[in-house]
């Protein structure tokens, strides 16, 4: 064309391309982050991410969902079986097997309490270590972080058990159980 | 039998003046329906002017229109490879097409070009798209391109 070489950042507008985005599904978008920093800026944007899960949990029953951690500068993709019928079975959720940051992910996130449950630790440093909570209804993130007893084990593994949150950690032939009595009460 | 077809001026950012019935247009975009229904459209003496879309583009656009103005009742799979012909542009021409989409609210052509593009992005490697769409400043610091290409080999 005329003059310089011109490409599609310097000649659309930011609001055109997070709307051609909006129609891209979720596991396309984690890579296209790193097609440029603004693109970056724009999937990892909280309105977009918002838009973006109205659209596509409303579109259809097997959605991909996409959350964003800001801490790790990294984001986690979940697809989910069926999202609104969550309520009915308990629901396998399934991370991309993709290492997020220096977490190390657990594939299958819990379902309890209308919220998903994962568990978060890192070999390296414990700070971030913990159980991730998203509240499907309010879509919101909440943490429990590690306690004591099992700061700093490994491996450890999430489960439920009688309906309560645990915890085990399996090493040197002992197996360490944490139970959460009281939902979301971490010193229960 | 029948009044003439009512027609309306358009007029692109080079000052060309391009004459489209009036109905393929008010089908179609959503900006020129408000202007003749609400009046600010005077048929004796007023021009569309359309200053951020050209000629070519333009020209593209009432065509695209008109086409599926007359041939809505036509079966879905030559509708379809109309518009693929149609699309058949290079990635500027794409971009030109969109923003006068947009501009004018022209809500097929626009998901039609929102779809195309992305399965241009579709099951593509980042350095390939990055060629498609002539993204040759990513932004990313030497740095963190380095670490994002180590992190995330596969999708380079």
């Amino acid at each position: 064309m005329e003059g310089k070489q011109m490409g599609m950042n310097d000649i659309l507008p930011p609001e055109l391309i997070h709307r051609i985005f909006l129609r891209v599904p979720a596991k396309d978008l984690f890579h296209l982050r790193f097609v440029s920093k603004l693109w970056h800026s724009l999937i990892s944007d909280r309105d977009f991410v918002e838009s973006h899960y109205n659209l596509y949990s409303a579109a259809s029953s097997h959605s991909y969902f996409f959350l964003v951690k800001d801490t790790t500068k990294s984001a986690c993709f979940v697809e989910f079986d069926t999202l609104f019928d969550v309520a009915a079975a308990p629901t396998t959720l399934r991370a991309l097997p993709k290492s997020m940051g220096t977490w190390k992910q657990q594939f299958y996130g819990l379902f309890l309490h209308g919220a998903i449950h994962w568990l978060c630790y890192s070999s390296k440093d414990y700070i971030d270590d913990g159980i991730l909570i998203f509240d499907l209804k309010e879509k919101s993130f909440s943490k429990i972080s590690m306690p004591k007893q099992l700061v700093g084990c490994s491996p450890i593994d999430l489960t439920i058990l009688g309906g309560r949150l645990a915890m085990y950690s399996y090493h040197n032939h002992i197996t360490e159980i944490w139970v959460m009595k009281e939902y979301k009460v971490r010193s229960s | 039998m029948g009044s003439p077809v009512k027609k309306i001026m358009l007029c692109s950012s080079e000052k060309e003046i391009f004459s489209v019935e009036e109905q393929v247009m008010v089908q179609h975009s959503v900006i020129i329906n408000n202007m003749i229904e609400d009046g600010s459209y005077n048929h004796e003496e007023s021009k569309i002017p359309l200053d951020c879309v050209d000629s070519k583009t333009l020209k593209k656009v009432i065509d695209y229109c008109t086409h599926h103005t007359h041939h809505h009742n036509d079966n879905q799979e030559d509708l379809e490879a109309w518009d693929a012909q149609f699309l058949n542009v290079d990635s500027n021409g794409l971009y030109d097409l969109l923003m006068a989409a947009n501009y004018l609210e022209i809500r097929n052509l626009l998901d039609l070009i929102y779809g195309t593009i992305k399965n241009m992005i579709k099951g593509k490697k980042i350095d390939e798209i990055r060629r498609i769409f002539n993204i040759k400043d990513h932004g990313f610091t030497p740095e963190e391109e380095e670490q994002n290409r180590k992190e995330y080999p596969h999708f380079y």
